[in-house]
């Protein structure tokens, strides 16, 4: 069993999930992420902001904010 | 006697000036096509014709006047991007894969790699998504990218292109899109939390 995964730094982290986006990351770089994801909430926080991001270009993309009546 | 056609130095002014502005409209094209950028021409071909006015005793008459104004331009083409390359370095994305991260991109992280600041969460970002001013912000730091990142976050997240074929348009490497697109997502993550979500906590 490894111990907490000290191994991969924010900044590293935060290339994986960024990259993860664009390509398939390979086993050894999925755990490596997980690993240091559970241990690391700013990292999470990050992840979910990179989502968000592409909602929101993707959003942006289709006309901007959703008029009050779009289904949803 | 009318007009020389070849002005010389020293001749009609007035005319050379009118002279010069007949080739503007291919220089800006000329600009355009080498900087992408319509305002970015502008400016440059605004700066030749100046230059050119003033250094007009220099025009031989050998050459013809738009070969002799494309020469300045192209100068000052070279000059500006440099100018730009050097504004903009703190956002630079080089084209070399293994290049060194930007310095405004370590800056977010100590010597060891975590996030300073601590990453926190943002509130009500969907909420976000319902108001029209969240998007001009959005603009706003999608400007603020370099050309060349900003092109290719559009053409990824925007539109919604695979990276393959990005790469093939922009004439770059996979691993040097990655690394494009990772700095962009960062540097605009920055920016919507400084001018959004920093101020409605």
């Amino acid at each position: 069993m490894g111990t907490d995964n000290i191994d991969l730094s924010c900044k590293e982290a935060a290339r994986l999930m960024s990259h993860r986006q664009d390509r398939a990351l390979s086993d050894v770089e999925t755990e490596d992420l997980k690993s240091h994801l559970l241990v690391c909430l700013g990292c999470r926080n990050f992840g979910n902001q990179l989502t968000f991001l592409r909602t929101l270009a993707r959003r942006y993309g289709n006309d901007g904010p959703l008029p009050e009546d779009a289904p949803t | 006697m009318g007009a020389s056609k070849n002005n010389k130095p020293g001749g009609n002014q007035p005319a050379l000036f009118a002279e010069v502005e007949i080739h503007r409209g291919y220089m800006l094209r000329f600009a355009t096509a080498k900087l992408r950028d319509a305002d970015q021409a502008e400016e440059v071909v605004q700066e030749a014709l100046l230059a050119a006015l003033d250094g007009v005793g220099s025009f031989s008459g050998q050459s013809t006047l738009r070969t002799w104004l494309t020469s300045i331009l192209k100068f000052k083409i070279i000059d500006f991007q440099r100018r730009v390359i050097a504004e903009r370095a703190h956002f630079a994305t080089s084209n070399d894969d293994d290049s060194a991260d930007p310095e405004w991109f370590n800056k977010m992280f100590d010597h060891t790699g975590h996030w300073q600041p601590r990453v926190s969460a943002w509130a009500n970002p969907d909420g976000a998504l319902e108001q029209k001013q969240f998007f001009e912000v959005f603009e706003r730091c999608m400007d603020k990218l370099p050309n060349a990142a900003s092109r290719v976050f559009f053409k990824r997240e925007v539109m919604g292109l695979e990276t393959s074929e990005i790469c093939k348009e922009e004439g770059i490497t996979a691993s040097n899109c990655w690394v494009m697109l990772h700095r962009a997502r960062v540097a605009l993550r920055e920016c919507l939390d400084c001018n959004w979500f920093q101020g409605n906590k």
